[in-house]
């Protein structure tokens, strides 16, 4: 499973497919990241956590 | 000559047409937005002449699109990028520089960065293809510049996956990403060439591939001295939003392009190549204070010997005088040039065989 910023969503598909995993899971938070302060990304961390673990947690389908 | 039943490409029936043929390219993104040589299974037989190997020998496995790369694809791009056979065995000795791991083409090719290689050659063989090195070497005009260079862009892209807006994330890019190839002007350098340096002979070529992400060209025409030649070169290279400073510790290099008349002087300094790169490690520095949240501070990889709790620490641009390449290149005038490396490549070197 990979987190991303939003702006790779295409790149990400991409790369996925590329190695041969279209269905991988992928996590897309919003960009930029790099401009953000500790605080707001310690708060998206927090936002995102439920469905990172979801993601983690789950059962692979067999597709 | 390759006989057209060993190549294993798909083969395309097109309108035989200029402009059919161009579309279907253009159509399947297989181009740089200029038109392309069609690759015809002549054609590519030919390119494949140029080198030693089997069409489906392959060099390796090129990231992001996880590729396989063999000469047949490499000469297939080469084909399209206008290369003469005998310009293959450079192209096919870059791509090897490229595929190093250390090069990391797919970071360099995907960053926003929008960086790219820049292929120099050193050697006979650099004269023998006509390869510039001379007046205008960065620019148009030179059939194995241009096409040496821009075979490697439509790998890049074709083989390696790197679409602008998909994989390549570069915010600008850049117009050396059509072709960016150049040899050193070794017969106007007032020191060895690049080649001797490393301890070939000098029968041996070479390619030098560094991953740029820009081009910075310093004009210096009224100093006297070689010392204040480096002085003027050095001043370009201490600003706000220079990303080297903050890369140093992936090991991001820098590309020192000295023109023939600004190398004369700096050695009737006294200085050779090493002293030019142990000058620009010393004096090439900023304190930390001027680099603390600002620029790629986010993003910023220092080694634990840059003491950031100190803010008068001076942080060089490169990590070691190692991390710089010196070659003489260019015609008549007083115009150098810096070229940037990328933050997480190293710049990589291959003998043309």
């Amino acid at each position: 499973m990979s987190v991303i910023t939003s702006s790779f969503t295409r790149a990400a598909r991409a790369r996925t497919a590329a190695l041969g995993m279209p269905g991988a899971r992928i996590v897309v938070i919003p960009s930029p990241l790099v401009t953000k302060s500790t605080d707001d990304v310690k708060q998206m961390a927090h936002d995102f956590a439920p469905e990172i673990v979801g993601l983690l947690t789950s059962e692979i389908s067999a597709a | 000559m390759v006989s057209t039943s060993n190549l294993q490409s798909r083969r395309i029936d097109v309108e035989d047409s200029f402009d059919a043929i161009q579309d279907y390219y253009d159509e399947q993104g297989w181009t740089d937005g200029l038109p392309v040589v069609p690759a015809t299974e002549e054609l590519v037989c030919r390119m494949l002449a140029g080198s030693t190997g089997a069409p489906n020998d392959s060099l390796g496995i090129i990231q992001p699109r996880n590729a396989r790369v063999t000469l047949e694809k490499i000469a297939i791009n080469a084909v399209m990028a206008g290369c003469r056979p005998e310009h293959f065995p450079v192209v096919v000795a870059a791509v090897k520089a490229m595929l190093q791991e250390e090069f990391n083409v797919a970071g360099v090719s995907s960053t926003t960065g929008g960086a790219t290689p820049a292929v120099i050659v050193n050697g006979p063989m650099a004269r023998q293809l006509g390869i510039n090195g001379d007046a205008g070497c960065f620019g148009p005009g030179y059939r194995a510049n241009s096409s040496i260079g821009r075979a490697l862009r439509l790998m890049i892209r074709n083989v390696g996956g790197l679409i602008p807006g998909e994989m390549d994330k570069a915010t600008l890019s850049t117009p050396a990403r059509f072709s960016f190839c150049f040899s050193e002007n070794e017969e106007r350098s007032p020191w060895e060439p690049r080649h001797l340096e490393l301890g070939y002979s000098p029968s041996d070529s070479i390619v030098t591939v560094a991953g740029i992400r820009g081009i910075y060209v310093v004009m210096e025409t009224t100093v006297p001295t070689g010392f204040e030649v480096l002085q003027t070169l050095v001043g370009t290279m201490t600003g706000s939003g220079v990303s080297n400073y903050y890369q140093i510790g992936t090991g991001a290099q820098i590309v020192l392009v000295l023109c023939p008349e600004h190398a004369a002087d700096i050695a009737a300094s006294g200085l050779s190549k090493a002293d030019v790169r142990e000058y620009v490690y010393q004096n090439a520095r900023m304190p930390l204070r001027q680099l603390i949240g600002v620029a790629h501070y986010g993003n910023r990889n220092w080694p634990s010997w840059v003491d950031e709790t100190n803010p008068d620490t001076m942080v060089p641009i490169v990590r070691s005088s190692d991390d710089l390449v010196v070659v003489v290149a260019g015609g008549d005038g007083r115009h150098s040039a810096w070229l940037a490396g990328w933050g997480v490549t190293r710049i990589v070197t291959q003998q043309i065989v």
